[in-house]
């Protein structure tokens, strides 16, 4: 490194840093106007509560960075929920429930198969992202509907449901979604399916006539994005002991707006994961959770968290515009 | 610009010098001479313009259009101009050149308002002005022609010239479309050009595209054009009839800044040249009192040393690739030719031949529909660029942006792009310090001038982003190199480096493919020349007999093997 670049350095850590910064400034906030907000087991149930959507927006991250978008996350996981509910409780009969251990790495795999479709679809069929995903988006929520016939499947959680924290607490979907993103973040970084996501998105042509089985890595990614919705499945199901058509509403909206505040490029090609993590904790954690603190009717949880999002990414495009 | 091959009496003196002990010096020389001799025969044709009275001597002395004093500009970390001193006269086409990264960019960015310099003044007809948008420019008549033309494919040619500015019916917001297609077709007569304005612009060749660029620049009426490297993706013709709406446009009085690699053209069109080097000015001057010489000596600040082609030791040496009856419906049909080691195979021919087609073919990026290709003697059957690599077949793309580089990724990752299977241990992890290694030793072996292998690609000069591509290709020690286009884009020196790394590769036993639309570049790298007319093999030439029109007979003017 010489002499010169040296600042520039400097300023791509603040750059990183910004959207931790503006976490921070916001927390601090809040824990000023707010007692109860600053309570330590406050902070734990706000990054419990992000937890799924956080998990989902890994995913999320990977699809975006390849150039592409997931808008069926929020159906695949509701899907997802009813089908474990229906193993687990043994159908509506209740006549054959299987055992947890069954069940639910079922249900992983089952989101996961449905991603790798959606990405064989995406490479070897050629269509674009957008339209699969919006098919699935609609298409697994009504099948996700008609296996519930409507009303939410409910479960016993006994033996697994502290994958939510359980009786255990808050401390072990935080500690598995760490986990997820440490792992996420290693992926990116360091191995070759990392690579080829970052370069894919930033120039698909060139990586294929570089030898690159382009096709092979993009499956993988929409597999991987599904495996991950399945394990936010699992929690959410966690969550809520039921399945239900209604599990994991907007989950797509929110992580994709989640990857956004994170900084990554819609373009794909750029971005990282632990600006997601804070995009996911910022939008449902922080924010739902002030908004119960101070009162304010959770009617207007939208207006705030669509709001959260315009101003995240103005602020990013005036930083933009102020390095010109 | 055909005229100045077809002169027979420089034909018959390169025919004479054809003779082996004579050759090495031209060859050498052959790209300077080849500039001079396109000169010669250009200023020719307009020396009534070039030594028009009015521009040469008249506007000299009384104020300029244009004048930008002093101008200093810096970006972190670098400074990108100092005290830079710039001026354009009423109806002067003033060419602007320089290697990639002198700053001439930075200035027309500067001019067109993108940019805010942070030190000089900008005058128009003596008055101060300042630019804080590109609005700012365009109101007081400087437009500026990008390389990358701003023109929308799927619209209409009358819809893309008015854009934005459209007539209306009567004080309604409808708009006139009669109105639309009269006007653009009056402002198309204008550059001399008769289309249908209905048509989409994506039907149009590039060529067409620009002359619909200039079009529309004349709907704003400016008082001067900035063109930068218009010509990049032109051919022969279509350069030719830029060149005459250039010249009409300075007749009408319209003044022109000129950005170009291609030297040749200056002499074609220009009345004086600024040259710029690091941030600054060299100098500026008449054309008619430069040749391609001094510029390039002011470019590089160096006198260029010419690579001299190595001499051939085994001509016999073990056949490489052999194509035979290669088609691709539509774009090429039954070529066949063979390739050694150790040995250059040149691939002529206009744009739009079907060089680039049989290469991707070749590469396996475009599938063919009959014909075989043999490596070391085995038939292959190669249906993707993956199957290629591991064929040992690597290819250089003529659209380095497009399909060379990621320029979001770092030096190194682009390096390392064609051989990460190859570093990737347990779960696909990369070891960094192997990666590291890896594209350390290519910026050394290759030259390649970058901070650091962590920089972006994007950030590098074109010449250099040359380089980190080859290095990517090399990294598969391939068998066979084939390069389309190696210096499209790259400066002088950085020309002469890559000429000197491809003689390096086949002096160790590579085969390599070049296509190249400079008829200098593939007479003194080939040792054998494919030409191509239409999608048709018409010739194969051995380069030590040939010359640049013979070539060019074969491969414009229809004659057939």
């Amino acid at each position: 490194m010489s002499a010169q670049t040296a600042p520039r350095r400097t300023a791509a850590i603040l750059n990183r840093l910004g959207s931790l910064l503006g976490l921070v400034v916001l927390c601090a906030a809040l824990a000023a106007f707010n007692e109860q907000f600053r309570s330590f087991t406050n902070y734990l149930l706000l990054l419990q509560q992000a937890a799924p959507i956080a998990i989902i927006a890994v995913g999320q991250t990977f699809v975006i960075l390849t150039g592409g978008i997931d808008l069926s996350v929020g159906s695949l996981a509701a899907l997802t929920t009813v089908c474990m509910a229906l193993m687990l409780s043994g159908g509506a009969a209740h006549e054959h429930p299987l055992s947890p251990w069954i069940a639910l790495p079922a249900g992983v795999l089952l989101a996961t198969f449905v991603g790798f479709v959606q990405g064989f679809m995406i490479t070897k069929l050629k269509m674009p992202p957008f339209i699969i995903t919006l098919g699935s988006f609609n298409a697994l929520a009504g099948l996700a509907l008609v296996l519930s016939n409507g009303s939410a499947i409910s479960v016993d959680g006994k033996g697994w449901d502290w994958i939510y924290g359980g009786d255990i607490g808050p401390v072990i979907p935080i500690a598995i979604t760490l986990v997820i993103y440490a792992v996420a973040a290693f992926v990116l970084g360091y191995t070759r399916l990392g690579r080829y996501t970052y370069a894919i998105g930033g120039n698909e042509a060139a990586v294929r006539l570089s030898g690159v089985p382009v096709d092979r890595y993009k499956i993988s990614v929409y597999a991987i994005n599904g495996f991950l919705t399945g394990c936010a499945s699992l929690m959410i199901l966690a969550q809520n002991l039921g399945g239900s058509s209604s599990n994991g509403q907007s989950a797509e909206l929110n992580s994709i707006a989640a990857v956004v505040i994170g900084g990554t490029s819609l373009a794909g090609g750029v971005g990282s994961v632990w600006g997601t993590l804070i995009g996911a904790i910022v939008l449902v954690g922080v924010v739902p959770n002030a908004l119960v603190m101070l009162s304010v009717s959770p009617q207007w949880n939208q207006v705030v968290t669509g709001g959260t999002v315009v101003l995240a990414v103005l602020i990013d495009v005036l930083r933009k515009r102020a390095r010109r | 610009m055909v005229c100045s091959m077809c002169d027979p009496g420089e034909a018959n003196r390169s025919t004479s010098l054809g003779r082996p002990e004579r050759r090495a010096e031209r060859l050498t020389n052959a790209w300077v001479k080849h500039y001079l001799k396109r000169a010669e025969i250009c200023k020719e044709g307009s020396s009534n313009l070039v030594l028009d009275p009015h521009s040469m001597t008249t506007s000299a002395g009384a104020t300029p259009l244009l004048a930008m004093q002093g101008i200093g500009k810096s970006f972190p970390g670098v400074r990108a101009l100092s005290g830079v001193s710039f001026d354009v006269r009423a109806g002067e086409v003033h060419a602007l050149v320089g290697e990639n990264g002198a700053g001439k960019s930075t200035l027309m960015k500067i001019l067109a308002g993108a940019y805010i310099a942070d030190e000089g003044e900008i005058r128009l007809d003596g008055s101060p002005v300042r630019f804080n948008a590109p609005e700012d420019a365009l109101a007081a008549g400087i437009v500026t022609i990008y390389q990358e033309l701003n023109l929308i494919p799927a619209l209409s040619v009358g819809e893309n010239v008015f854009l934005g500015d459209e007539p209306r019916l009567g004080n309604s917001q409808v708009i006139d479309w009669a109105a639309v297609h009269r006007r653009s077709a009056e402002l198309l007569a204008r550059v001399g050009v008769e289309l249908d304005t209905r048509v989409r612009v994506d039907s149009l060749g590039v060529g067409r595209q620009q002359l619909v660029e200039v079009a529309k620049a004349l709907h704003r009426t400016p008082r001067l054009i900035v063109m930068d490297e218009p010509t990049a993706s032109l051919g022969l013709a279509e350069i030719e009839e830029l060149f005459r709406v250039i010249r009409g446009l300075r007749a009408r009085g319209v003044s022109i800044v000129y950005i170009s690699h291609r030297l040749d053209e200056i002499f074609a069109v220009c009345d004086r040249v600024t040259v710029m080097r690091d941030g600054t000015v060299v100098d500026t001057r008449t054309v008619a009192e430069s040749n391609v010489e001094t510029l390039v000596r002011m470019m590089v600040g160096r006198t260029l040393e010419r690579a001299l082609r190595a001499p051939k030791a085994a001509t016999e040496r073990a056949e490489l690739l052999r194509v035979s009856g290669l088609t691709r419906r539509g774009a090429f049909e039954d070529i066949s030719f063979s390739v050694r080691r150790g040995e250059i195979y040149g691939l002529g021919g206009v744009v739009g031949a079907g060089r680039t087609e049989v290469a991707r073919a070749v590469f396996g990026a475009d599938r063919i529909d009959a014909g075989e290709i043999a490596i070391e003697g085995r038939t292959v059957r190669i249906t993707s660029p993956r199957e290629a690599v591991r064929n040992g077949i690597a290819m250089l793309s003529e659209d380095r942006k497009a399909e060379g580089l990621v320029l979001g990724l770092t030096v190194r990752e682009n390096i390392a792009l064609t051989v990460l299977d190859r570093l990737a241990r347990a779960f696909g992890f990369i070891p960094r310090a192997a990666e590291r290694g890896l594209a350390d030793s290519f910026i050394a072996s290759l030259r390649i001038r970058t901070p650091s292998a962590e920089q972006l690609a994007v950030n590098l000069s074109g010449g250099n982003q040359q380089k980190v591509v080859l290095a990517k290709w090399l990294a598969v020690k391939p068998k066979l190199l084939i390069f389309d286009e190696p210096t499209r884009g790259v400066d002088v020196g950085a020309k002469a480096e890559i000429y000197t790394l491809i003689r390096e590769l086949v002096a160790n036993g590579m085969a390599v493919i070049v296509i190249s639309s400079e008829l200098p570049e593939l007479l003194s790298l080939s040792d054998r020349i494919g030409v191509l007319k239409r999608g048709r093999m018409v010739a194969e030439l051995d380069a030590a007999t040939t010359d640049e029109a013979t070539i060019l007979a074969y491969a414009a003017a229809g004659q057939t093997a």
